[in-house]
């Protein structure tokens, strides 16, 4: 039983550095399915992410491995991952929030850390030249325990850049409501989900947790709960390149004949089933014109979500709107579109010999279980029509 | 003892990647909106559950040996399920239009094995599993389990054989009704399918069954379940950004429109002045049906048509469309002076990616060689 104790004391540290390989891998496959250059940078950026916690991790986990603590060659990666993980992180950001202006990321934010950490170091060196733990070191040595013991030189980074991701998202939250006027139901979307705000959070959240220890004692929970956030910031993270739910550059308009399709580029395949009337608010007519004309009941898997999206509103406008104009949920609703369908077709003088089976199905039920049922609903509802309960005997 | 920790950690790397693709996965069914999709998901859950179980067998093979001899009728099971359940999405995504039922049939073979292993579980006492398990004495038991495990094994390449005829079959029937190269390959999935079957299948066997196959390479097993972490990725990463084409079913309308007959016949002419006006190929999805739809035709009949009256299959004619409209673009950019990345002209050509263009454009050349 003691194997599996170690083993479960190292996958607590295993555990992050597994998922962020992981997730990274996700991020580098994706970079060769672009839709544009501007994704590719991102996943990169994503990638890299990754790795850098995974790097932070690991020399974690050799820290704790090994017994001696003040100088290991891990450190200067450990050292960089620590500078570095904010920066990418606000890349992340910027390029997630990015609506419009093309401009590119400005590389300073990669440049300043470096020779900014390095003269805090060489003062902190020079003032305190023999403290007693770290007499008859080399310098390497050092600086490295200047920089792991005086935490607030570690979280240097994550503190600058707090502000100005924040700055980022407001700005961007503010942008998407001006926009959700005239743009695409994508961004709407978009903006209604906050996952964005999650991550943020999260990212605040590791570095809290990794500050921790340094302030109180060290606790194990402290790092169970860090790696859970981290775990669980990287998957949403991957989650949404994958999926595509951000805003994605608007490909400049190079090609005037071909603007409409750029737009098309990001967007989810369903579009094209939207009519043009797709904004604005919903009214009986536009909607009643649209099932009598595209007849979408006729396929047995038309859901609310397929409505709500043809309609251009969202779930729950769609299913308030039917259900107050019409007084009943959708699935009736739409049930009393097919029966009509079956009674027209069935009055259809080239469908008189068919089998009444193959007219239900072709006026969009499932199956015969489905068409009892609505019939069932529709007489108990009106006690109107008589015709109906004989297909069911003729059909057993 | 180190080397059993070191072991049970390179096995939990694809627990780790399952979950993970898993956790995906399941976000993900939240979104999907019809029924196939909605398959392909649960399946898909099902396939990493079970690669989960399977693999943390293998962790608790090395770590905790008790725990493992318990488990051992839920690991086996595990193992002879996931060859059929890959096999099922396979099933869907290169189902060619009948939407047939997956048979329950293939269900039994790995429900057989099952059962056996559970027989095992309650009629041998502990101590005599265990040392039919580590070590190296034969009787029965162990032959049992040894041959049970050559089942796994053998069904695992049996199914792979299956999908590999399926994606197959699939292949001929797509080119006349998608025109996404790079969709409608599925190479990832026969990759997956050949992957497994090489490089997954065989050293886990050879640990099992005590074969010594990698006692000898020191480290070099570290790297065996590397290929599951990245088939595990791949497979995820596919589903999540559909890369694959599934045959719309022949509605029961434009069967009754083949049956009677009535619909209109096309012109050459009017075929490509609709493609030229409409620029349809521009959209990355264009299919047979949309282009049936928007000329009031029927898919059987425009699939007839264009092989007959241009030689190619549906994919290659519209590619070559979209061939046009890269030069096009091209020479309009050169015209203005503008520096264009070749990538932007690609994707408003109509290509879904790069790959797909440098598919098609090699398609083309390929042909030019062969005619000349």
């Amino acid at each position: 039983m003691g194997t599996f104790v170690t083993y479960g004391s190292l996958m607590v540290y295993i555990l992050p550095i597994c998922c962020s390989v992981i997730c990274s891998v996700f991020a580098l496959l994706l970079i060769w399915n672009y839709r544009n250059p501007a994704e590719r940078k991102l996943r990169r950026v994503v990638s890299i992410y990754c790795i850098l916690i995974a790097v932070w991790w690991a020399s974690v986990l050799w820290h704790v491995l090994s017994d001696n603590p003040v100088f290991l060659p891990v450190d200067i990666p450990f050292a960089l991952s620590y500078l570095y993980i904010p920066v990418l992180f606000y890349n992340i950001v910027y390029y997630l929030t990015y609506l419009g202006n093309k401009r590119n990321f400005p590389v300073l934010n990669y440049l300043w850390p470096l020779p900014a950490s390095a003269v805090i170091l060489t003062a902190a060196a020079w003032i305190l030249p023999h403290g007693d733990g770290i007499a008859g070191l080399s310098p390497a040595e050092r600086y490295t325990y200047l920089f792991i013991s005086g935490f607030l030189l570690r979280f240097v980074t994550a503190i600058a850049y707090i502000v100005p991701t924040c700055r980022l998202l407001s700005r961007y939250y503010k942008q998407a409501v001006v926009q959700k006027v005239d743009a695409d139901r994508k961004s709407f979307s978009i903006r209604s989900s906050h996952w964005l705000v999650v991550l943020f959070v999260l990212f605040i959240a590791i570095w809290l947790i990794a500050f921790l220890p340094s302030v109180v004692c060290s606790d194990r929970w402290l790092v169970r709960l860090n790696a859970l956030c981290i775990i669980v910031q990287e998957i949403l993270l991957t989650y949404h390149v994958i999926r595509r739910q951000y805003l994605s550059y608007k490909t400049s308009d190079l090609f005037p004949a071909a603007g409409k399709k750029s737009e098309n580029n990001g967007l989810i395949d369903k579009q094209r089933l939207a009519p043009d009337h797709a904004h604005g608010p919903l009214s009986r007519k536009a909607f009643e014109n649209y099932l009598s004309q595209k007849k979408p009941y006729l396929d047995p898997d038309f859901k609310l979500t397929d409505m709500a999206e043809a309609m251009g509103v969202n779930r729950t406008v769609m299913s308030n709107f039917i259900n107050q104009t019409y007084g009943m949920n959708f699935r009736r609703y739409l049930n009393q579109w097919r029966i009509e369908e079956y009674q027209i077709l069935m009055a259809h003088p080239s469908n008189e010999r068919k089998n009444p089976y193959r007219v239900m199905v072709m006026a969009g039920f499932k199956d015969s279980r489905h068409f009892q049922r609505a019939i069932r609903l529709e007489k108990a509802a009106k006690e109107q029509p008589d015709e109906e309960p004989q297909v069911k005997n003729k059909e057993e | 003892m180190n080397q059993d920790i070191g072991r049970a950690i390179v096995f939990s790397m694809p627990v780790v990647s399952a979950a993970v693709s898993l956790i995906l996965i399941s976000l993900d069914t939240t979104r999907s909106s019809n029924t196939v999709d909605r398959k392909i998901h649960y399946n898909m859950i099902a396939v990493y559950s079970l690669m989960m179980l399977f693999w943390s067998g293998m962790v608790m093979h090395s770590v905790a040996r008790d725990t493992f001899i318990a488990y051992l009728p839920v690991f086996f099971s595990s193992f002879g399920f996931i060859p059929v359940f890959l096999y099922r999405i396979t099933h869907i995504i290169t189902d060619t239009g009948e939407r047939k039922r997956f048979p329950a049939c293939h269900f039994i073979l790995p429900a057989c094995l099952t059962l056996i292993i559970c027989a095992i579980a309650l009629a041998v006492p502990f101590r005599q599993r265990w040392t039919a398990i580590y070590d190296n004495d034969v009787n029965l038991t162990s032959a049992i389990i040894d041959s049970t495990f050559i089942g796994c094994i053998v069904l695992c390449i049996l199914y792979s054989w299956l999908s590999l005829l399926r994606i197959k079959a699939y292949k001929r029937r797509i080119t006349d009704y998608s025109a996404d190269i790079y969709r409608m390959s599925l190479d990832w999935l026969s990759f997956i399918v050949l992957f497994r079957v090489v490089l997954q299948t065989l050293p886990i066997a050879g640990l099992i069954l005590g074969v010594g196959l990698f006692d000898g390479l020191g480290f070099a097993w570290a790297f065996t379940t590397l290929p599951a972490v990245f088939t595990h990725i791949v497979l995820c990463l596919s589903i999540l950004s559909e890369n694959y084409v599934i045959l719309e079913p022949v509605s029961v309308k434009e069967k009754e429109m083949t049956a009677s007959g009535n619909y209109p016949q096309l012109a050459r002419q009017q075929v490509e002045q609709y493609l030229e006006d409409r620029k349809p190929y521009l959209n990355p999805e264009f299919k047979i049906t949309d282009m049936a739809r928007d000329l009031a035709s029927n898919r059987t009949y425009i699939s007839a048509f264009i092989n007959r009256e241009y030689g190619v299959n549906f994919n290659r004619f519209i590619n070559n469309y979209r061939l046009k409209e890269v030069e096009r673009l091209h020479a309009e950019a050169v015209q203005r002076k503008q520096k264009t990345p070749v990538l932007e002209i690609v994707l408003h050509a109509g290509f879904s990616n790069y790959r797909s263009y440098f598919r098609a454009k090699n398609m083309e050349k390929n042909d030019a060689v062969s005619i000349d």
